[in-house]
């Protein structure tokens, strides 16, 4: 029976000049999307790739330098593009793509491609995510508005119950159809897409990418489904076809153009955020009065004297086997990292609180939730960028770390000048960050698994519901 | 003609009375408001924060007044003295927050290397900047539309479908007549709510009332009889509601939505932005270099004899305080080399946004969006205006420390008070506004142009 | 008076309307009987001026429609099929929205008059036009006509859908009408009520005016057997 109508369904839409002109419209732009995206990805990541082969041969062959020469010298970090980014952008064009690792300073990722780009940026990225998450249900929309109440005017609704057929049952032929239809559009960009996947990873196909690409369009698909069964219950419930069409509207408007905007920006005038002067001054203060203001910087640096002074066994810093100005750099090395780490993490997680106020939104707005988990699944949400700037920053650490253990070792103290074997450099492991893990994605973002879940069944709740249908 | 007025008069009833319009202006407002109370509260912390930075400068200069004595030198003073270069947000920033949230509008400036100070950022949300700010510009540019096409989805075919439309006829008023009145009714009710909203903004957020009002308002009325102007065309076509409906949503996410990010996507490509590995490993190198050749006694001599031939105010006096003298001049001849790398990423950025406004013909949302950033002094022309007057002051302090240091001048208290302080002047509103709206009109007569056409060659009723 | 001199309508190939030549004098009622397509709502539609002519012309009270639409709809009323109306006004404020839009500038006991007269009953006057049967539209359709007090009164279907009683009070406004000077072409489906109310009835066919009677010459029965060896 249900066949029977998604049969009916899907012939009569695919003959439907609204059908062919719009989905051939969304289908056209997932085209341009697609390509242009990928195009982009795969220079922007070639340039990246290069800019950090070629910041490790300048940090390989800088020559013999003093150590500490060295550290300052410093090298770059390039933030890699994920696998998947070509397909949803996500926040990538808002974050810094090149930092500047050095020692004693910790610098923020610099040169966004927003901050390079034209202003227009602001108006969205025409991106694959961008048609299948705000352009699409709008089609569904459009297909699906009067998918019941059309039959209900046309009195052939009546028609069709009194010939024994139930009203779910025909709501959910009509689903089924729809979906069907919706297919012949969306299907070749995902096929597009896992090809496009295989070339930009040249055949090399992780287990985790894998997971992140069929979840992916999962995700996609269950957001789908809520819309069209959500139209189509709107369809039977509504007083007219014109009653559905304006409520569904006003829902697409609703759920994809204004509660993101509106909920990430109640998010920040809740949660406060510090500014960059803020930030940096908290850390300064820190370093320069001790984390509980009772030690600022020269007595520590007195107190360290004593300690290692102690420790050798000698009088005079001179007399020690080691060089004290790279312990003492160490130290204050490894202080001010504590201090920026702990106000940098403060920061990040009032920015994760900020997003948590559209996060939690997503169990009332399915657009939300896909979004979130598709940004998350293309390795292009805030949260891989947050983990490239902390493995940057581990990163340097370690590096500055490195060289200052050396220096402590293989010269004395009040030597500057003394130049290390060039061969140290390559004791600082390559820069290779890779993106966190599926698993931990989907951590992160279990509201949005939740909300899904519950949409799901919600829509599935619905269509039955419709049984009960006053008909009069 | 009283004919306008009947119309208007019961317009208005049938629209006071209905259900879907109550709804609609009841959001409006609403959104209008949270709009307003935002972009306000966003501004104001940007205004909270160079209060802030005013006040630690001040705290700083006093302290730093503290230490001069009867011999201080005047790189000692001039290292520690960090004067505030801000670019405030303007009074109308509230309405149009444009790219304030992405560029830096402040800089502690110092009076050493400009190339190792200007490259900062301000640290944001990237979600944050994602989803942008919903600003009253962004209420009056995608969701007035919205509410436009709910209000005018059925401007005839309504009466057609309700069986009024042969009775209003069979009366001395033509189709066109109604069609135009209605439409002019529509368009006063926008304007009228748009007003409101725009009057309520420049009050809560004391905006001084200048010129920039009236563009503001001729770039929202402009915008919205667009609006009408493609409501024209679509009712032209004589079809149903529902299809009304969906053609005007349809337009909408083209001029609104798709034709901008397509755009975007052109430039992102046919002027992608290059890796500034160039101008990065410039910075570090060419600094490098400099303390690389610190002791080399040829190129110390070489120096002075360069500095001489540029400045010779400056007198390369090699026996006093050289050390230092050596540094400034060094870093002076590094910023020379690297000038030319920051302009060049600056124009590219400039030519990019230029382009972009050309382009933006294309999408009368786009446009509204660049007068309203313009008026607002929000667009990216003003950041790269506001880095102009960084490297303006920047040259001015380095002047009035260099002048003393080379000239061997000990720092007097009285010289604490010459020291260069950076006062913002308010700069006219950029060109981009007035183009922005005269290409607005353009889009109003070619919509409307086109709408009338189809009138004059309209087959019967 | 209604003059219609070899009114054609063609739509490509279709003939609608065939060199249609009729004239309705002040005080007569004409009723147009035929089927479905027949060209009754196109002739109607032609004295409206909702329709140009292909050939010929209408004209009423010897001003062509064609040539002065806007003039010639000071001079007539009418009533569609199906009177809708703006469902969120009261009768009386339909009433005299439309009658503004005439030019007329009545006061709110004359436009209850109007009502009454046309047989809506008092407590229905200040009620929502969207609570009301279809019956009571159509009284308010009629003091629209009333209230316009037109040289000619154009009516299409008036009586379809109503009950035998709306359908005899809307015949006595008719003769009432009709008795004060005002010409009416009624198109109508209803054989009884045409040969009860009007002074002559048509026969269309296929865009033809195929027969001309004298109400008074013939029995509804009659009409009736004429009418379907005509179409």
């Amino acid at each position: 029976m249900k066949k029977i109508i998604a049969n009916k369904e899907y012939t009569t839409l695919l003959r439907d000049k609204r059908f062919k002109i719009m989905g051939g419209l969304i289908a056209f732009l997932l085209l341009v999307a697609l390509l242009g995206g990928f195009a982009s990805y795969r220079s922007l990541k070639k340039e990246r790739d290069l800019a950090q082969k070629e910041a490790r041969e300048t940090w390989l062959n800088q020559g013999e330098k003093n150590p500490h020469s060295a550290a300052h010298y410093g090298s770059f970090a390039f933030r890699p593009k994920s696998e998947m980014s070509f397909f949803d952008f996500g926040v990538d064009s808002f974050t810094g793509t090149n930092v500047y690792l050095e020692a004693h300073r910790q610098n923020d990722p610099k040169f966004s491609a927003a901050q390079n780009s034209s202003s227009l940026i602001r108006f969205g990225e025409m991106t694959v995510a961008f048609v299948l998450q705000l352009l699409v249900p709008l089609l569904i929309v459009f297909l699906c508005f009067n998918s019941i109440s059309q039959e209900k005017e046309d009195n052939t609704l009546k028609l069709m119950l009194s010939q024994g057929v139930s009203m779910s049952h025909i709501a959910w032929g009509k689903i089924q159809g729809f979906s069907k239809a919706l297919e012949w559009i969306i299907v070749p960009a995902l096929l597009l897409t896992f090809v496009l996947i295989l070339i930009g990873t040249e055949g090399s196909l992780s287990a985790d990418l894998l997971l992140r690409f069929a979840l992916t369009l999962l995700a996609y698909a269950v957001y789908f489904f809520v819309f069209i069964s959500l139209s189509v219950v709107i369809s039977a419930r509504a007083g007219s076809s014109r009653n559905a069409l304006l409520s569904l509207l006003g829902i697409w408007v609703l759920t994809c153009v204004i509660l993101p905007k509106a909920t990430t920006n109640i998010g920040a005038s809740i949660f406060k955020a510090p500014s960059n002067f803020e930030f940096r001054e908290a850390i300064h203060k820190d370093e320069e009065n001790g984390i509980d203001g009772h030690n600022p910087s020269d007595k520590r640096f007195e107190a360290l004297k004593k300690q290692v002074l102690a420790q050798y066994k000698v009088d005079s810093v001179e007399q020690l086997p080691v060089n004290f100005d790279a312990i003492a750099m160490q130290e204050g090395e490894k202080y001010s990292t504590m201090v920026y780490n702990k106000h940098f993490d403060r920061m990040e997680s009032i920015y994760q609180n900020q997003n948590s106020v559209a996060a939690y939104s997503a169990i009332l707005n399915p657009f939300m939730a896909v979004r979130n988990l598709s940004m998350g699944m293309a390795g292009s949400d805030y949260k891989t960028a947050l983990a490239f700037q902390k493995y940057a920053e581990k990163y340097r650490y370690e590096m500055v770390e490195t060289l200052n253990t050396h220096m402590r070792d293989f010269s004395k103290t009040g030597d500057w000048e003394k130049k290390a074997d060039a061969s140290i450099y390559a004791k600082i492991p390559d820069f290779d960050f890779k993106n966190p893990s599926i698993i931990s994605v989907l951590r992160q973002n279990w509201v949005a698994l939740l909300a899904l879940f519950l949409w799901v069944f919600l829509c599935i709740r619905m269509v039955s519901n419709l049984k009960n249908i006053n008909l009069s | 003609m009283k004919n306008i007025r009947l119309l208007f008069k019961y317009e208005a009833i049938g629209l006071v009375r209905s259900r879907l319009f109550q709804v609609a202006i009841g959001l409006l407002m609403l959104v209008g408001l949270y709009a307003i109370y935002y972009g306000k509260s966003e501004i104001d912390q940007q205004r909270a924060v160079l209060k802030e930075i005013r006040a630690d400068e001040e705290k700083k200069m006093e302290s730093l007044r503290s230490k001069i004595s009867t011999d201080t030198l005047p790189n000692v003073i001039g290292n520690r003295t960090f004067r505030l270069v801000e670019n405030p947000p303007s009074d109308w920033a509230s309405l149009s927050i444009g790219q304030r949230d992405i560029f830096p509008y402040q800089l502690y400036v110092r009076y050493y290397s400009l190339s190792r100070q200007i490259m900062t950022a301000e640290i944001a949300n990237p979600e944050k900047l994602l989803t942008g700010n919903f600003d009253l510009a962004f209420v009056l540019i995608y969701i007035f539309p919205l509410f436009i096409i709910a209000l005018s989805y059925n401007l005839i075919s309504g009466e057609r479908e309700g069986g009024t439309l042969s009775l209003l006829l069979s009366n001395p008023i033509s189709e066109s007549q109604i069609t135009y009145i209605k439409i002019a009714f529509r368009w006063l009710l926008s304007f009228g709510i748009a007003l409101f909203l725009i009057v309520l903004a420049v009050i809560i957020c004391s905006i001084n009332i200048n010129s920039t009002l009236l563009w503001w308002l001729l770039a929202t009325a402009l915008y919205f009889a667009f609006w009408m102007g493609i409501v024209l065309i679509i009712n032209n076509l004589k079809r149903n509601s529902s299809f009304n409906a969906f053609s005007l949503l349809g337009a909408w996410i083209v001029i609104v939505i798709v034709v901008p990010t397509l755009i975007n996507l052109y430039l992102a490509s046919a002027y992608a932005a290059p890796p500034r590995n160039d101008l990065t490993q410039a910075i570090r190198h060419e600094f490098e270099e400099i303390w690389a050749k610190y002791d080399d006694k040829d190129h110390r001599y070489q120096t002075a004899q360069k500095l001489a031939a540029k400045y010779p105010a400056y007198k390369s006096d090699t026996s006093y305080n050289w050390e230092d003298k050596y540094m400034l001049a060094e870093t002076d001849f590094y910023d020379e080399r690297l000038a030319p790398l920051f302009a060049k990423y600056q124009n590219l950025n400039l030519q990019k946004e230029s382009v972009g406004q050309k382009l933006s013909v294309l999408s009368a949302a786009a446009l509204t969006q660049q007068v309203f950033n313009a008026l607002a002094q929000t667009d990216t022309q003003n950041h790269y205006s506001f880095l102009d007057e960084v490297g303006r002051f920047h040259a001015e302090m380095k002047v009035f420390f260099y002048t003393k240091i080379f000239q061997n001048k000990t720092f007097k208290l009285t010289d604490f008070e010459q020291i260069p302080k950076y006062e913002f002047k308010k700069k006219p509103i950029s060109n981009e506004a007035n183009n922005g709206i005269l290409l607005l009109l353009v889009s109003v007569i070619v919509v409307w142009g086109i709408g009338l056409m189809m009138r004059r060659f309209m087959a019967d009723f | 008076m209604l003059q219609a001199k070899n009114l054609t309508k063609t739509y490509g190939e279709q003939t609608a309307l065939n060199s249609l030549n009729l004239t309705i004098n002040e005080g007569e009622i004409f009723a147009l009987l035929g089927q479905n397509g027949a060209g009754k709502t196109t002739t109607i539609n032609c004295f409206l001026g909702f329709i140009q002519p292909s050939g010929g012309s209408a004209s009423i009270n010897g001003v062509s429609v064609a040539e002065n639409a806007l003039e010639t709809k000071k001079y007539l009323a009418y009533i569609p099929e199906t009177v809708m109306l703006y469902p969120n006004l009261s009768g009386i404020e339909n009433l005299e929205f439309f009658s503004s839009l005439a030019g007329f500038s009545y006061g709110k006991d004359e436009l209850s008059s109007f009502l009454s007269k046309a047989g809506l009953q008092n407590t229905a006057h200040n009620q929502r036009v969207g609570g009301y049967s279809k019956g009571m539209r159509q009284k308010v359709g009629i003091a629209i006509a009333i209230a316009k007090k037109a040289k000619a009164l154009l009516l299409d279907e008036p009586t379809s859908g109503l009950d035998p009683k709306a359908s005899n009070e809307f015949s006595e406004i008719l003769r009432e009408l009709a008795q004060n000077g005002t010409a009416v072409l009624m198109a109508t489906h209803d054989i009884f009520r045409a040969k009860e109310v009007a002074n002559r009835i048509g026969i269309m066919k296929e865009g033809n005016l195929v027969s001309v009677i004298d109400a008074k010459d013939i029995s509804a029965n009659e009409l009736e057997k004429l009418y379907l060896q005509t179409v």
